[in-house]
């Protein structure tokens, strides 16, 4: 059902790096409770958009509305409820990957009940046994997983993954797919990019196609 | 035939190595191999000359300084002091030598030559020869500055110091002859160090894998021991008389004496030279690249690093080897929101602590203590001018690494300024305490009573501080933040720290008038409030920025 709230409406975004443009003008608008899928090839895109759309790459044009909050003008609002994990994720050199979700969700005013979710996703996601390591030493798949961890540990309405599942492996996998569909249920808005046809039959409400810098297919049939 | 191939791949991937090594170091002295044109030969031309007296120059400085050590050894003849120094210069480099080569690999391979060169079936002998010249030659250079100095030391006291450009040539041959003939015994040692190594390499983990570098080691202590005692006490081993002479004879040849001639003395070199490569040519045998590779990564990871001056890169890899793999933590308060990051930091400073951040508070304790005691001169502002520079590295590396962070900390819910003001004025409190303290202190003890500087020293550094900061954020894009890429502060950064520091001392100097105090007051307030919208201003256009730069 729609609601009058869209959870992410992205307005005439768009992205230029000098005189490549990278991201054509995007009105996209992605309701709660919706799980979209963005595929692409490899420099379509993908990325900058997702970068634009958390303003961790600022556009060159255009802004994003998260819960009705503009990004650029309540951004605190709006940061409350948006999560992104990039496709690399970076961690602190010092902190142990315990101490990386502490802090987040220390960060994110959600200590409360902190040492059980944590302790939970750590088991789940078969990082419990490391959790004292620093993540310099983890292999990609755990580096990601942990990156993953760290958008999940907060509370969040929308969750932007770039290429959440590159390095997972088939568990792993498994283990994303059952969150992403119980956040989806519980309201949750996801934009994901992704290479696998298998995870997007699997979770797509919605997919978007990206061809240098333009959504050219939409199965909602919303384009720019 | 594919031996030849294998043997051909390594000739050229070695040769590129060592052209590219060649060509940074002429790049220092800005010349460029590549350009063909007759002013660049020209200029080839007068690096040589300009250089050949440039070393000459330092090295009979140098010597001159000998003079002093020839009067304190009299009444032993000068060519027998510096043949013993000779001694010790090679003793010296045969245990740094053994000791280097025996801990990991002596051949050092880069990231590229572990996964491209390690990993194929290449002729294990050509390859530990073909990598042999280029360290070999890195290491004689500064043997032969050595030896071209004690030859040089030689002529100085054989000359009349008055009457030295008529014995020019002989002169000159009196260091050259000293540099040339190190050159074979040099690569004795530097080819057996390298066979030894190996050996070690080959059985790492194990007792026996120690046992020539041990045996090699006290060998050269022993004979050090016996050439020393002997020739200073008369005390010499037993059956060692013999040898001792030899030995004497074959340094003093070195420097024109004793009973060997040059040629004869070339000759022990060379031989010397050709039974350790022949040593190291068996070691060879069953040398492993790969395994070699796996210990020298780092080592070669941080030599490239430093050569191009990329001192950040290494200290991360110090750090990540200081940590090791876990970390244990008791202290956990509940502090959220923007408080979670002075958690983060005070974690982050404790696991860094090291014996160098000790010292740099002791260095702003003794210069502030000194600034009071000197008072407010030039001669303290250069003073507190390097102290900026040097704690600079230290206490903004904290607010560099968030920075790099920047997919994490860009999602905070709060605003940007708060853990920016976090990461650079937490590292400084324990500086701003320190400096404090050291002004008490002199205050009590000095009769020179600055007050004034209470108040001016501890807001100047924190000015400097966010000067710096702002710098870095202007110099830094997005882009390269989003990939962990984070640009340290320019001169103009420093230029401006320094400006806070100094500019408030300098009125304060113009005149000893209420006027200038309180201009000195103002001007340190003012700078500070500049200092800190300017870093406000610098974070917004960083965030908000929609110019971009093409990656």
């Amino acid at each position: 059902m729609k609601t009058t709230q869209p959870a992410l409406l992205t307005i005439n975004l768009s992205k230029r790096f000098k005189d490549f443009q990278a991201l054509y003008p995007l009105d996209l608008s992605i309701e709660p409770g919706e799980l979209v899928v963005l595929q692409g090839q490899n420099g379509s895109g993908k990325t900058t958009l997702l970068n634009c759309i958390s303003y961790l790459l600022p556009p060159t044009t255009g802004t994003t509305k998260i819960k009705g909050f503009d990004i650029l003008e309540q951004e605190r609002e709006a940061r409350k409820h948006l999560v992104y994990v990039p496709d690399v994720p970076r961690f602190y050199l010092e902190l142990t990957a315990w101490e990386h979700l502490r802090f987040i969700a220390a960060a994110n005013n959600a200590l409360d009940d902190f040492e059980q979710r944590a302790e939970k996703m750590l088991k789940d996601f078969g990082l419990w046994h490391v959790r004292e390591h620093y993540p310099h030493h983890f292999s990609r798949g755990m580096r990601l997983k942990l990156g993953l961890l760290l958008g999940l540990i907060r509370p969040s309405s929308v969750l932007l993954l770039d290429e959440p599942t590159s390095a997972l492996d088939v568990q792993g996998t498994e283990l994303l797919v059952k969150e992403l569909l119980h956040r989806k249920d519980q309201g949750n808005s996801i934009l994901l990019s992704s290479h696998s046809t298998q995870l997007t039959s699997q979770l797509a409400d919605r997919t978007l196609e990206i061809i240098e810098g333009r959504i050219t297919l939409d199965t909602a049939g919303i384009s720019s | 035939m594919k031996i030849d191939s294998a043997k051909l791949a390594i000739n050229f991937i070695r040769k590129r190595q060592e052209y590219s090594d060649l060509r940074y170091w002429l790049a220092l002295v800005a010349y460029d191999p590549e350009e063909r044109t007759v002013s660049n030969k020209f200029y080839l031309v007068y690096l040589v000359i300009f250089f050949a007296i440039w070393f000459f120059m330092v090295l009979i400085f140098a010597a001159k300084g000998l003079l002093n050590f020839f009067e304190l050894a009299a009444p032993m003849p000068p060519a027998l002091v510096v043949s013993f120094l000779l001694l010790l210069t090679f003793s010296i480099f045969a245990l740094v030598m053994l000791i280097g080569s025996s801990v990991r690999s002596a051949l050092v391979f880069s990231e590229e030559d572990r996964f491209l060169l390690c990993q194929q079936p290449i002729p294990t002998r050509h390859l530990v020869m073909r990598w042999l010249p280029l360290p070999w030659i890195q290491s004689l250079t500064l043997l032969i500055l050595i030896s071209l100095m004690l030859g040089f030391s030689l002529g100085e006291i054989t000359f009349p110091a008055d009457d030295i450009a008529s014995y020019f040539l002989v002169y000159v041959w009196f260091g050259l002859r000293a540099a040339l003939l190190a050159i074979p015994f040099h690569f004795a040692l530097f080819s057996s160090s390298w066979a030894v190594g190996l050996f070690a390499l080959r059985h790492r983990g194990q007792v026996k894998s120690y046992l020539p570098v041990v045996g090699l080691g006290l060998l050269v202590l022993i004979l050090l021991a016996s050439v020393v005692s002997s020739a200073l006490f008369g005390l010499g081993l037993p059956f060692s008389e013999p040898f001792n002479n030899f030995l004497y004879n074959l340094l003093l040849a070195f420097f024109g004496q004793g009973e060997f001639g040059f040629g004869l003395t070339l000759l022990y070199g060379l031989i010397l030279s050709a039974g350790s490569l022949i040593w190291l040519w068996l070691a060879a045998k069953d040398f492993n690249p790969a395994k070699a590779a796996h210990e020298t990564q780092t080592s070669a990871l941080l030599s490239s690093f430093l050569k191009y001056g990329q001192m950040d890169a290494i200290d991360e890899i110090r750090k990540k080897r200081r940590l090791g793999l876990i970390g244990h933590n008791q202290f956990l308060p509940d502090w959220q929101n923007n408080k979670s990051f002075a958690w983060k930091t005070i974690i982050q400073a404790r696991r860094t602590l090291r014996f160098s951040d000790f010292y740099l508070l002791f260095v702003s304790l003794l210069l502030t203590i000194g600034f009071q005691f000197t008072g407010n001169t030039p001669a303290g502002w250069l003073g507190l001018a390097s102290w900026i520079w040097m704690l600079s590295r230290r206490l903004l590396e904290f607010f560099k690494q968030d920075l790099s962070l920047w997919t994490l900390t860009r999602q905070v819910p709060f605003p940007m300024r708060s853990w920016a003001f976090f990461d650079l004025i937490l590292p400084t409190i324990p500086h701003l305490i320190v400096v404090t303290i050291g002004l008490l202190i002199s205050l009590l003890v000095f009769p020179v009573k600055q007050w004034v500087f209470i108040f001016l020293l501890p807001l100047s550094l924190l000015s400097a501080m966010l000067q710096l900061g702002q710098d870095i954020l202007r110099k830094n894009k997005v882009e390269l933040l989003n990939l962990g890429t984070v640009q340290s502060y320019g001169l103009r950064g420093l230029l401006m720290a320094l400006l806070c520091l100094l500019l408030p001392l300098f009125i304060l100097w113009l005149s000893s008038s209420f006027l200038s105090l309180a201009g000195s007051l103002i001007s340190s307030g003012l700078l500070f409030w500049f200092s800190y919208s300017g870093l406000e201003s610098q974070l917004k256009r960083l965030q908000f920025e929609k110019e971009s730069i093409l990656l």
